[in-house]
Order: C-alpha cells, then structure tokens, then sequence
C-alpha cells in the first residue's frame, strides 16, 4: 500500500478506503537483545474481516476508536458540517477561552523547521513514518482552521498553495491521527518558536467530542460520565471501593503483621489523600503503602467515599474542558465539604495536572482549595525524621520513569530523586530523564484505551522508546536472575507498562518489576519486618 | 456493534468478544468461550473461578480484584494462568460473561 | 525615481507595518486569560530552572514565598536570537542555513540604522573623517548581510525543496517567502556592486527621505532593491515571520506562565465563566444553561 510513497497532507483526505500507511514491525528501531530478534516476538494484530466490514479502518491498520462505517452520504456529510462548525467555535472567545490564546499562537507560527518531529518518541519509534510527525497532524489541522473558520479562507488556501479538502475521509482519519499522540508534549518542548503540537492534538480531540460528541468511549461514556455518575470509570462504587479497601486492609494487617487502616470522611482531618480508584483494584501496595507511611508519620488524613472523591482520575485533561472542569470541581467541592487543609494528589500523573495546573483557573473563590502532590509530601515525611529507614532493604537495582504529567508538565522533578538517592543504593538514572524523558507511550488517555488494537500500538510503537531506555538502565543486569525495579510513580503509566510486559512478556525474560514510589518507601522501614514489596508473587 | 455466535445464539460482544447482554448468558456460553480459547473441558476449578466472579460481578457491578479472586478461589495467581490462558481479566471475566472491564484497572 | 514618490511609498509602508503589528500584538495581548498550560523547564523559576525544576516542588508551596530570577529567561533569550541555540542542539542541518539567513537579515538591520546615523551625520555636519568610518562599517555589514542572506535564503529554498522532511509541508507561500526574501539579498548585492559607493548612496538616501527633501532619488538597481525591501516589510506582519515578536508570547503566556490565580484574575475569570458556550456535543448539554459556570458547576454531569 502507501508504505514506501512519501505522504502529502493532502493525502488525509484521498476519498478511498485505502490506509496511510501500514506499520511493520521490521521498520521500527531496534530493541535491545533478547527483543531485538522479531521473529519471535508478537507481530501487530490485524482487523478481522468482521472488524474490516464494519469499522472506519483508513489511517495505519490501527484502530482505537473502533468508529463504525457512516451508513450513508447524508450521514458523512453531516459529520463534516459539524467538525466544520467546530473549527470556527475553537476560535470563539465564549466557546473556547481556556485555550484561545496558546492554541492561536500555535496556529499561527510555526515556521515547518521540523525541529519538533526528532523529539517526538512516537515518530522516531516508528522508524520515522511521516503519519506520525508531530507536524503531520498539526499542518493538516492548521490548513483547515485557516481555510474553513477564517474569512477568506478558501480563497486564500488556493493562493497560498495550502488547500486540503474538508471531507468523510479527512475527519474520519483525523480522529484516529489524535489519538496517535501521547499529549507528552515533548515535541514543544524543543520547537524554538514554542509552538505546541501536543495543544494542537488536543484542540482537536476537543472539537471531536465538545462539537461533535466523538470521544473514545474509556475516557469518555465508560470515563468522565461514569465517574460523574457512579464514582470512577472502573465502575467502582463508593460501598465497593469501601468494601474493597476493608479486605484490603485485613490482607495486609495479616500478611505484614502491622495494623493497617483506611480512615474514611474523616471531617477536618489535614489531609485529603485523592488515589485514583484503579489503584485500588489493580495496584493495592500503593493504595495501602500511603495508608501505611501516613500513619508512621502521625498524619491526619482521610480517603473519601463520595461520588467521585476516591477516585482521582480527570480524563477530561485529555479530550474535552467541559467534562474536565467537571470532575475537578467536584473533586475540590467533595474537599471542601470535608473540610480538609489540602488534597494530597495520589500517584497519577494526569490527575496532577488536571488539579495542580489546568484547573487551577476554573476553581476560583472557595473552590481554590491548596492542593500538592504526593512527591513534595512524602519528601517532607522522609526527611522529617519520623520514621527510621534501613535503605540496605532496598539493595537492588532501581530506575526511575518520570511522568510527562508531574514532571514535564509541572516541573516537579527532584523531591522523587531526593526520596530515591537515599532509599535505594542501586538507583540510577534513565537516558535522558527529569523534564527530558520518554513518555511510557500510554500519554493522552492512551494507557486506558485497548479498543480494537489499539494495544499493541501502545506496546510496538509508542511504548517503544521507553521500553528500550528501561532496557538500557538496567544493561549491567539484563537476565531474570537480577530482580529489578521500575519505579513508576503514576498509574497510567502502570498500566501502559503492564501492556509492554504482557505484549513482550518482560518480567520472566528481563526480571523487571514495576510499581510505585509508595512501595519502595514502605518497603525499607526499619520496623517493618516483612519485605513489602512482593515481587509479582501472589 | 460486533456480534458473535456462541453456543447457538446470536450474541452481542466488543471488539474484543466480551458479551455485552450479560443475562443472556449461560454455562453453555462459557464451555463456548473455553473453547475457542482452546480449553475444551471446564473443570470444577474452572467453575469455582467463574461462578465466583459471576456472582461478584452481578453484586458489586464490576469485576473482583485479583487478590479477591485468588483468596475466595484459593488458586495462585499462576494456577489462574493454567486455567485460564489469557489470564483472569481477559478470558476468566470474559467466559463468565461480563463486560471487560475498562477505566485505569 | 526622483522626489516624493519616495516619501510617499516608505512612510505609508512604515506606517503599514507598524499599525499591522501594533494590531496583531494587541489582539495577543487581548486575548483572554487561558487555563494554565506551562512546560518544564520555566526559566524564570531561581535555581530551580537548571535542571527544569518549578515552585511546585516546594513542600505546600502556596505558604511560601516564589523566588523569580529574570536573568536566566535573557540568557536564554538571548542564545536563541543569538546563536540560535535550539535549532543547533536540536536540528543541525537546518542550523547553518537557518543561522546565516537570520544573521543576514540582522545585519541588513545593523546596516540602516548604520545609514541612518550616517544621514545625522551629514545633517548635522560631522567631520568627514568620522563619517568615512561609518560609512565604512555600514558598506562591510551591508554587503556581508546581503551575501550571507542569499546564501541563507537559497540554501533553505533548496533544503525545503530537496529533504524529503521539508518537502510536503512546503507550500507555494513558503517558497514564496525564501524567494522574496532572497531577492532582497540579492538585488542587495547587485545595487552594491553597481554603485560607486554604496553606503553613501544610501546614507544620503536616508537623509534625504527624513529631512523630506524633494530632491531624494535612487535609481536602477539600488531602486529595486529599496523597493523590494519595502514591499516586504509590508508583507512580513501577514506571515509566520512575525515570530520575531510574538515569539515573546508563546514562551511567556504559555510556556512560562505558571501564574496561581490572584484576585486580579479571578475578576476576569468569573466574566468568562460567565459566558456563553453554543457547543452541540450531547453531553456539554448547552440548552440547559447559558454560560460555562451553568454548564460545569449546575449541571455537573448528573442527569
Ligand atoms: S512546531 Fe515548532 S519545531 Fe515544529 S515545525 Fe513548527 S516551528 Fe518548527
Ligand atoms: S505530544 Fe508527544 S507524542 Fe504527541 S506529537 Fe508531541 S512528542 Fe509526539
């Protein structure tokens, strides 16, 4: 197919069903060995014909949205009046002024030097295919605000020899193309005209569901409207989560030999702790190693059962600002009801940059409740002398992935190092790391994405550099025999890391274990006589 | 939406075969599931696990942890992998008929 | 062409250009307040920022006192108007083209201001001892300008044309634009060669054209050359060249504005929570409410 044609941007709106581009895991860059041999390694899973007859299957032979075939003309017609009607409301002041400014400046300077398309891990993973540039997207995109929302448009785009069609095939392959990108910003970071491509995706991700009411359904129906209604997108409910945690507090009490309890709307305790609900469920040594150093440190905190105060994701960060600044008023009212100094933000990335920074400017007055990230607090704790320490516990080998969310976006880069330096004597540093890292490839919503798949984008692609630099800081020990640990302070990159280790089958081959920072703070208390980590044995 | 035949009837599924009517599921449907996934007999191991996350399921709305489901079963974590190739999240929640589950988990 | 014609033609494009710009700066500046949207490193941040580091590493910063250093945000700016620093760690081939066109095009700048104190000089009768120097200076910095511009501008029309990274995202107004640009530079060169002596030429132009004396004139090539060069500036505020200027506002609205809310903004913030939003997805429910405030906090997703 169109493997080896070079790309036009025009080519987004070719009216046939043919794909963009076809992606072979031969053309990828290189994994270290024992992932550097393809052949036995799993390939990409292709669509059914099923899937083929029924699905919107154009751009990459990747489908994340699982976007069913418009049954008519009429039908596609009226999905493009519609993204056009939402071009021209971006640019509207009332409709769109959480992010008129930057995206404008975006649009309107950036001078196509490419410097951004070498930063991006999910283009340069993909052994550069030209779908993928951070560019890509956001030149089409550009050309269309120009042509469709600007006045003159039309005639212009002629003249200025930058014309692309408005059409079925340009919207229903743009819908995908946003959810090719991890949103990790890194592409802005080094355009030296501060243009920000990663803003640009999600512009248009918001005109897909703010105009148009398309949205992956994770982050969206199963996401914010589930949280909104039940309490979190897992479909845990308050008695579940509560319920939960009781076993879970009687597990560890038992296994651990300590006392562990969760302290639930406690009024005017200091602290409200806000984990993401997934945590929970999938990742219960965090949830339980907050509830433990809290207590060591004779803080006075509390977990809520309120619709949606256990469950601390805002998926709106990725798609849409209406439904973001829902979820993060209601987390700051529940805050605000219990009457707590702070919300401590659990071990997520994109819910601190929901409640640190994007929010910020939506909870005004009495909703401006402070908020801090669990890497500032548990810092304080460590060095605070509260609880005694025996690092020897946590001799073995340790790296560190740092969230785009927490680290790129917020700046938060050294309170993790400080805590890591002192806590384990085998720490050591990705390439490159702090606000220069790889995103885990499961940015933008991709980790709870896995419709259609989709997955094995997120493990051959876009995890792809981030695979290869864990690889790499752990090369003096590559074999099972070593245990070593990742420690990857976020649960969105929890589970997108979960994807790489099943797609590659990662903890039996290289003895790489993933989990949080709570764990390895937990698990070298002195007092603690029971290793806390586990190791994946259960 | 995707359909499926399974064990004589006409069912409606995700993308990934996960039934989206779980009420009209029934052992047949999960001895179907099985074997599509290459486990032709279903042991009272496997029912053991399956009816447990069934009936959580239906209570609580959603699927059981997975230290839940190795305390009330008793089997390791391992032992599930044996009995249920994909593992408990994508072949156990799937042959006992409830939706996959989705959202950070 | 002799006498007003000249008057005429660059005051009005002056003019032009500066009511163009003053217009796109303040629709940026008018813009409103937008959700925060910052990106390590924030270089105004004091120590922190070697290593991309904000205040929200402190313990419960919101108690503590924000330290702001301005020094390294001009260190930085000044390597990327200087030295072009980005474009050299991070895209190198493009660097030694993209280096000399912007230093061509500084030092045509350096070169008329250079002729502009020249027509003071005359004006205000110098000796010409001190003249000759600067007339000197202003003839190599013209000259050097104009050659490393060309070699600038042609080398990237060639770089767009050839790099199949370029290629497909290079529109007709962006080959248009290094071409323009390269006929500055090179009717530069022409009119330079042409004429006996340049910088006189050009600095007895300028007096003449800010003194309005009717007897101002330039002929042939030098013509052309002043033509074509006015043109541009008067084309220049409708592309992305305006980076110059706003690229100040990316970085300081965007990229470094780590602002928390104070009282100031909150007045604005609560004019645009009160506006209205006509969005049609489904679920943003805009018949409901008429403003953002309704939306969000009314409504809140519940049924
Ligand atoms: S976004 Fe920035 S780096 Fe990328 S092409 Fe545009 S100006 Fe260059
Ligand atoms: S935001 Fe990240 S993933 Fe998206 S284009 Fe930029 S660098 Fe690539």
């Amino acid at each position: 197919m169109a493997k080896n044609k070079p790309l036009k941007l025009t080519d987004i709106s070719r009216e046939v069903e043919d794909r963009l581009a076809d992606i072979d895991i031969e053309e990828l860059i290189p994994l270290p060995p024992p992932y550097d041999k393809n052949g036995g390694l799993p390939g990409i899973t292709q669509l059914s014909d099923d899937q083929k007859q029924r699905l919107v299957n154009n751009l990459d032979g990747f489908s994340a949205l699982a976007l069913p075939k418009p049954k008519n003309k009429e039908e596609e017609d009226k999905y493009v009046r519609q993204f056009e009607a939402g071009l021209k409301k971006l640019l509207r002041k009332g409709d769109n002024w959480t992010f008129l400014q930057p995206l404008l400046l975006s649009l309107e300077h950036c001078v196509r030097c490419q410097t951004c398309s070498e930063a991006c891990p999910v283009y340069i993973a993909s052994g550069r295919q030209e779908i993928y540039r951070p560019t890509y997207r956001a030149e089409i995109f550009r050309r269309l605000i120009n042509k469709y929302a600007k006045p003159g448009g039309k005639w212009l785009a002629k003249l200025k020899g930058a014309d692309i069609e408005l059409n079925w095939a340009t919207i229903s392959r743009l819908f995908e193309l946003a959810y090719r990108c991890n949103l990790c910003r890194r592409c802005s970071q080094h355009c030296p005209i501060g243009v920000d491509n990663g803003l640009i995706t999600r512009e248009l991700r918001k005109l897909f569901s703010q105009e148009l009411g398309w949205a992956p359904k994770e982050l969206h129906e199963k996401g914010t409207v589930l949280q909104l209604q039940v309490g979190s997108p897992t479909g845990l409910r308050p008695n579940v989560a509560k319920d939960n945690l009781e076993f879970l507090d009687e597990d560890f009490t038992e296994s651990l030999g300590i006392k562990v309890e969760t302290v639930w709307d406690k009024k005017d305790a200091d602290v409200l702790l806000l984990h993401s609900a997934g945590d929970i469920l999938s990742f219960p040594e965090s949830v339980i190693g907050f509830a433990i150093i809290c207590d060591a440190a004779g803080i006075s905190w509390t977990l809520s059962s309120e619709i949606p105060g256990y469950e601390g994701v805002n998926y709106g960060v990725f798609y849409d600002d209406v439904q973001l600044a829902r979820v993060a008023t209601r987390h700051v009212q529940i805050a605000r009801k219990l009457g707590v100094k702070k919300i401590v933000m659990g071990e997520c990335g994109h819910e601190h940059k929901a409640l640190a920074t994007v929010a910020d400017r939506l909870l005004i007055g009495d909703l401006n409740i402070p908020r801090e990230s669990f890497m500032t607090f548990f810092e304080n704790i460590v060095f605070s002398g509260k609880i005694k320490f025996d690092p020897t516990k946590n001799d073995f080998p340790v790296t560190l992935h740092d969230p785009c969310n927490v680290v790129r976006n917020l700046g938060i880069v050294e309170p993790q190092r400080r805590i890591l330096r002192y806590l384990c004597p085998q720490f050591r540093e990705m390439t490159p790391h702090g606000v220069d890292n790889y995103c885990c490839g499961g940015g933008g919503g991709l980790a709870v994405m896995s419709d259609v798949n989709i997955n094995d984008f997120k493990a051959a692609v876009a995890g792809r550099m981030k695979f290869k630099q864990i690889l790499e800081a752990f090369s003096d020990h590559p074999g099972p025999e070593v245990k070593k640990y990742l420690c990857a302070p976020c649960l969105n990159c929890k589970l997108q890391l979960r994807v790489i280790w099943d797609y590659y089958g990662v903890q039996e081959k290289s003895g790489i274990y993933f989990g949080g920072l709570a764990e390895l703070i937990v698990n070298a208390m002195a007092d603690l006589k029971k290793p806390f980590i586990n190791w994946g044995e259960m | 939406m995707a359909k499926m035949e399974l064990a004589g009837m006409m069912l409606e599924v995700d993308e990934h075969g996960f039934m989206q009517e779980t009420d009209r599921w029934n052992q047949d449907v999960a001895r179907a599931y099985g074997a599509l996934e290459g486990v032709n007999e279903l042991t009272e191991e496997h029912w053991a696990a399956l009816n447990y996350l069934r009936s959580y399921y239906l209570e609580n709305g959603i699927c059981p942890m997975i230290r839940r489901l190795i305390k009330e079963t008793g089997f390791p974590l391992k032992k599930l992998y044996d009995l249920f190739p994909e593992g408990p999240a994508n072949s156990a929640c799937k042959w006992a008929g409830v939706p996959k589950s989705t959202g950070c988990v | 062409m002799t006498g007003f014609f000249w008057h005429f033609f660059i005051y009005i494009i002056l003019f032009l250009f500066l009511v163009i710009m003053a217009y796109r700066i303040l629709s940026i500046l008018r813009m409103p307040v937008h959700l925060r949207w910052e990106l390590a490193p924030v270089l105004h941040d004091k120590e922190r920022y070697r290593y991309g580091g904000s205040y929200l590493e402190e313990y419960e910063w919101w108690g503590k006192e924000r330290h702001k250093s301005y020094l390294p945000v001009i260190a930085y700016m000044a390597g990327e108007i200087l030295l072009m620093k980005g474009v050299w760690k991070n895209n190198r081939s493009l660097w030694p083209f993209s280096f000399t066109l912007h230093y061509g095009i500084y030092l045509v700048i350096i070169s008329v201001i250079l002729h502009f104190i020249n027509a003071m000089f005359i004006v205000s009768g110098t000796p010409a001892a001190v003249m000759d120097v600067f007339r000197g200076i202003a003839a190599v910095i013209g000259i050097v300008g104009y050659i490393i511009g060309s070699i600038g501008a042609v080398g990237l029309m060639f770089k767009r044309y050839l790099d199949r990274n370029y290629r497909a995202y290079s529109s007709f107004s962006a080959y248009f634009k290094l071409i323009f640009l390269a006929a500055i530079f090179i009717s530069g060169i022409i009119a330079w060669v042409s004429s006996v002596n340049y910088a006189t030429e050009m600095s007895v132009f300028t007096r003449d054209l800010f003194t309005l004396d009717s007897g101002i004139t330039a002929t042939g090539a030098l013509a052309a050359h002043i033509i074509i060069t006015s043109v541009f500036v008067l084309y220049l505020p409708f592309t992305d060249m305006v980076h110059f200027i706003t690229k100040f506002f990316t970085y300081h609205s965007v990229r470094w504005d780590d602002e928390p809310q104070d009282e100031k903004m909150v007045k604005k913030l609560r004019d645009l929570i009160a506006q209205p939003l006509t969005w049609s997805g489904p679920h943003v429910k805009s018949d409901r409410g008429n403003s953002w405030g309704d939306m969000v906090q009314k409504e809140n997703g519940k049924e």
